[in-house]
């Protein structure tokens, strides 16, 4: 029998005596069943496991398709219009035009909409009879979701960088896309870092909306204990304590990252 | 000011007058499981609706209906020591610890929804399959024992379990034999079909606050003098008609 067993015993006598608790044994009993029983504390360690697979994937994911469309919203996009006559040319700026016209729809339509209902729909409606696993759908839906924030983010950012940049580089020799990829967003994403932080702390937490899908990530482990142990809001503490550490790790990552950024200004 | 002041009187009087009448418990529920609770023509009925006001007549209380989560219902009893669980809320040992729970009033049984061609009859044949329950449900606790924990999906509701079922990424669904068939015969998918695999449900009871012993008492009073009274068969034949077993 391990120690917190022993202390355990007593505790649940006098449960059972209906004897009143003092509030040291109330917490151990609250911290005993939640935690301790039937080694529970390793489900909210695979929830947080799932959690950060899925909210890793889906910045990564979130953060390349939110740059793409961020670049395809920028002026030097939708007002391109090849003028000239070689028709293959003049395809082009139309499919670019039309690539811009669908980011801004898409931008709004994710912004405008709920998350757990894009996360209904995309798990009982698009992907309804494939069989892949939860987590990737879960990549996907919050990927998805992210992708139009990032892209707003990463935008202000570029409009932030002075136009002679661009000037520069193309008088430099750059190609306009090789300008946008070597000059202009590395400086965009340094300033739109602090808010990237951001969006990157608010996904994380947005994973919790996927327990909706039965997807055992932090929140559902915490449900999944109080159903079982029916203590009021213990178990949502345990998770949201496991949340705050995972946000406060990212928050100190991002910030050592924008300093090693600022040094480059010297 | 005095204005304001007259009319704070006046709203403590009304407040007290109110609290003097009889004595409302709040009834914490989650009417989408059918028969026990559910919403018709914007009223809430049902097997429990009709057992708790049936208590409250004779252990002379006012009840007050609030729905919610069935997850939220744990917390609203809690919090609250006038507030009861009546939701179709399996009694277990653990629970016992931080809610008191009334005598057990129904074990109505247990039942597999599976898919028509899936062939499954027996619950050796479930070992090991991807079962779906209602989380915190009897059927999720039986889930877990035949198919172990990592082959249990547990959802919000039984009908999400089933879409999930239509879609292929279940092999089964297990439920509670009234709601099951309740909502089935709703759904209306000939694709499923219910097998009785001879599965023991856990009681169902009524959930209390610890802090109060007495509303408990005066409950399973009115329980005892229910079943003396026959309630509980005039119950089963108005909600399960359908079943004959049901109304043992």
């Amino acid at each position: 029998m391990s120690v917190f067993e022993q202390w355990w015993l007593p505790i649940e006598a006098m449960i059972a005596n209906k004897e009143p608790l003092s509030i040291l044994q109330s917490i151990y009993k609250e911290l005993y069943m939640n935690l301790i029983r039937d080694a529970r504390w390793s489900q909210y360690l695979n929830g947080l496991w799932v959690t950060l697979q899925v909210s890793f994937f889906a910045i990564l994911a979130g953060t390349l398709l939110g740059a793409i469309l961020a670049v395809l919203r920028l002026p030097d996009v939708t007002e391109y219009r090849y003028r000239g006559k070689a028709p293959i040319k003049k395809l082009g700026s139309a499919v670019l035009r039309f690539l811009s016209w669908f980011a801004k729809i898409y931008i709004d339509i994710v912004r405008g909409t709920p998350m757990l209902l894009q996360v209904l729909i995309i798990y009982y409606g698009i992907f309804g009879s494939v069989r892949i696993s939860k987590i990737i759908i879960g990549v996907i839906a919050c990927g998805l979701n992210s992708a139009a924030y990032v892209a707003e983010i990463i935008r202000g950012g570029i409009l932030s960088v002075d136009r002679g940049q661009t000037e520069a580089g193309r008088s430099l020799g750059f190609s306009g896309p090789g300008t946008m990829l070597y000059i202009i967003l590395p400086q965009a994403v340094k300033s739109a870092l602090p808010s990237l932080c951001n969006e990157f702390i608010a996904l994380i937490k947005e994973t919790s909306i996927l327990s909706y899908i039965a997807l055992t990530e932090l929140t559902k482990a915490g449900d999944y204990i109080r159903s079982r142990t029916y203590s009021a809001f213990t178990p949502y503490i345990i998770s949201g304590l496991l949340y705050l550490i995972t946000t406060l790790v990212l928050t100190k990552l991002i910030g050592k990252l924008e300093r090693r950024l600022r040094n480059s200004e010297r | 000011m005095k204005k304001f002041a007259a009319l704070l009187v006046a709203l403590m009087m009304v407040l007290s007058l109110a609290a003097a009448g009889a004595e409302t418990v709040t009834v914490a529920f989650n009417p989408e499981y059918p028969p026990f609770e559910y919403v018709e023509d914007e009223q809430f009925v049902g097997y429990d609706v009709d057992l708790i006001n049936a208590i409250a007549a004779k252990a002379g209380f006012e009840v007050e209906f609030e729905a919610m989560n069935f997850d939220a219902v744990i917390n609203a009893v809690v919090a609250n020591p006038d507030t009861i669980g009546v939701s179709g809320i399996s009694i277990t040992d653990e629970r016992k610890i931080n809610v008191d729970f009334s005598e057990g009033y129904i074990n109505a049984g247990l039942i597999v929804v599976v898919k028509d061609d899936s062939g499954y009859a027996v619950l050796d044949d479930l070992k090991g399959k991807k079962i779906g329950a209602q989380l915190g449900t009897t059927s999720d606790f039986s889930a877990e024992e035949i198919t172990g924990r990592d082959n249990t999906e547990t959802y919000k509701t039984f009908l999400d379990a089933i879409r999930d079922l239509q879609n292929g990424r279940l092999d089964a669904v297990i439920v509670d034999k009234p709601v099951g068939m309740a909502l089935l015969a709703g759904l209306g998918d000939d694709s499923l079909v219910i097998v009785d695999m001879g599965l023991q449900a856990d009681w169902y009871g009524i959930e209390v606050n610890k802090e109060n012993p007495e509303l408990l008492e005066k409950i399973n009073n009115a329980l005892k003098e229910l079943e003396a009274e026959g309630f509980y068969e005039e119950l089963a034949v108005k909600y399960f008609s359908s079943e004959e077993e049901a109304a043992e």
